[in-house]
């Protein structure tokens, strides 16, 4: 195992009967990063989770969380990672504080220590004026909100968690966003579940594309962004009328993947790397003598990519 | 183990924390005592033969069955509602887990009887003896013998309200067949005799004549009893421990149940 990840996965598969939930996943996650996990429901994103907590045993391949094996060493991986799942767990009658204070007594804290990690705990999640309400009486961002406070408890080298703002309204979103941030920041590696695209582009250093149990790509943002042929959009206004053979010159500058002239003066040009584009596009069209007035750039969203890696179609409604 | 005993902890409080639960089987328990018992006894008592002796220390065995029992509902909540994968998540081994939920049930019932003891000494002296004392590890070690039960019912007993049908049918047959509310004695004539074996071998039928034996003072037979009660105890603690490790393996295997 590579010393700079905190987890490895090696043509890892799980299967339930005839359906592969996750097939040959072979993955890294680097110590200290945030990867992201984005896929549609049923690309395997949980199962992983389950998989590499040791929830779930593979039906084949390996994985390793900080060295240990999942199948073989399950202990040492338990006192490695922690997961916050997708669904917070907790029996109906028990509180949020004993729920906090047994799981903080798992991981070997007493005492004074463990009452203030508790207590800390619950007043960062704003769980604290409803500490002693019965689990099954939480509203589901409450629920939710302890699930996630949990791992803050004993802050594990590996944080796993599964859509942590799913039911959460905007302000607690951010705020358990920002605290993901700062768990990393002291020193875990987090993996986080979502089908979320924003909360993707806020938390990740990178981002794996997950579809049908596959891997489909991971990188950082930027990378994906620039993966998608012609994702840019560059709309470029000129001194003077469009001929044919500036749009000759356009159409030939490196990294130009599509032209289209929207006015007599104005075109909008489909390029893979708008940065790299832009100066060349410049130098041409200067050598014909003409001068750009006006330029505005878009680059693809991660909506975009999303939908770019997992094929799926917007669709419009059709107005009724 | 120390991890462990935490989980058995939580399991056993979520047993006291059902309050309604509890205070529905206390008032079953001390209803069929006092009133069943006492009105019984007017009934059927012949001689040096007392209804009401012979009959409390079986309400406080079935009592000690019930409340062990339920570990078998907390695992079957547990398995439903994804606590015990979060149980998986924690860095406590299989074995470890099958402990915690036995180690719950067997202080489930064992304090259950002991509160339903207390009551009864009220009315029966013989009960307030260093016996009882004596019979209180055994309570505990039937105690988790008769969870094991409830294990092999969370193993046949996937989803859905599955689980409550078998553990009322077997709740009702085991009480039923056992020496628990009448003498083997006076059942002898009616029924066929791999009937009657049945009922002398039940757990329950031991433990209330291992209790019925400090009722009655302490004898060389009642050491052989307790010593069959233990035996008993640890064959069918034995089969918990393989149903439940079969249980939470397969709840690796297949994921939320």
């Amino acid at each position: 195992m590579n010393l700079e990840n905190a987890v490895e996965t090696v043509g890892l598969t799980k299967s339930y009967g005839n359906v592969k939930a996750l097939d040959g996943l072979s993955l890294n996650v680097r110590r200290g990063e945030i990867l992201v996990l984005l896929g549609p429901n049923g690309s395997g994103k949980t199962t992983l989770l389950h998989l590499l907590s040791t929830v779930l045993k593979p039906t084949s391949g390996t994985a390793k969380v900080m060295g240990y094996d999942i199948v073989k060493q399950p202990l040492k991986v338990r006192e490695s990672i922690g997961i916050s799942f997708q669904e917070p767990r907790g029996f109906w009658r028990h509180k949020p504080y004993h729920i906090l204070s047994f799981h903080a007594a798992i991981y070997g804290l007493t005492g004074e220590e463990k009452m203030q990690v508790v207590e800390k705990t619950l007043r960062d999640f704003d769980l604290w004026p409803s500490r002693n309400k019965r689990f099954m009486e939480l509203s589901g961002g409450q629920g939710k909100r302890l699930e996630v406070a949990k791992l803050f408890v004993h802050r594990p080298g590996v944080a796993v968690f599964d859509e942590p703002t799913a039911m959460v309204d905007l302000e607690g979103k951010r705020m358990i966003w920002d605290r993901i941030r700062a768990l990393r920041e002291a020193g875990s590696t987090i993996i986080v579940a979502t089908n979320e695209v924003r909360e993707a582009e806020y938390l990740a250093d990178r981002i794996s594309i997950m579809k049908s149990g596959k891997e489909l790509v991971t990188e950082n943002l930027r990378t994906l962004k620039d993966s998608i042929t012609g994702g840019d959009v560059v709309e470029v206004g000129l001194s003077t009328a469009i001929s044919d053979q500036m749009l000759q010159v356009v159409t030939g500058v490196p990294g130009t993947v599509r032209v289209l002239q929207e006015s007599e003066s104005m075109l909008k040009v489909f390029v893979n790397r708008s940065e790299d584009w832009l100066p060349q596009m410049m130098f041409s069209v200067q050598s014909l003598g003409a001068k750009v007035t006006s330029i505005r750039v878009s680059e693809p969203s991660l909506d975009d990519v999303f939908l770019h890696y997992t094929g799926k179609v917007v669709v419009k409604q059709a107005n009724a | 183990m120390g991890r462990a005993l935490q989980i058995a902890r939580v399991d056993l409080s979520y047993f006291f924390r059902t309050k309604w639960l509890l205070a529905t089987l206390i008032a079953l328990n001390i209803t069929d005592m006092l009133v069943v018992g006492v009105v019984y006894r007017g009934m059927i008592s012949q001689g040096t033969f007392d209804y009401f002796t012979f009959f409390v220390p079986g309400v406080i065995v079935t009592g000690l069955f019930f409340a062990s029992f339920d570990v078998g509902r907390r695992v079957h909540l547990g398995l439903t509602e994804g606590v015990s994968q979060y149980y998986l998540t924690l860095p406590v081994s299989l074995n470890g887990l099958v402990w915690a939920h036995l180690l719950s049930a067997g202080l489930g019932g064992a304090i259950y009887a002991g509160i339903l003891t207390v009551v009864a000494a009220a009315f029966i002296p013989q009960l307030v003896s260093v016996y009882t004392l004596a019979l209180i590890p055994v309570m505990f070690v039937l105690s988790m013998g008769l969870a094991g039960i409830a294990a092999v019912l969370n193993l046949f007993s996937k989803a859905g309200e599955r689980y409550f049908v078998f553990a009322e049918g077997v709740q009702t047959a085991m009480v039923s067949l056992s020496t628990i509310a009448y003498p083997i004695s006076l059942v002898s004539g009616f029924f066929p005799s791999y009937l009657l074996t049945v009922i002398e071998l039940n757990p329950l039928s031991q433990g209330a004549e291992a209790l019925r034996t400090v009722v009655n003072g302490s004898s060389a037979s009642g050491a052989f009893n307790l010593l069959s009660l233990v035996a008993t105890s640890i064959v069918l603690l034995v089969v918990g421990v393989v149903a439940y490790r079969h249980v939470f393996t397969r709840l690796r295997e297949v994921g939320k149940i």
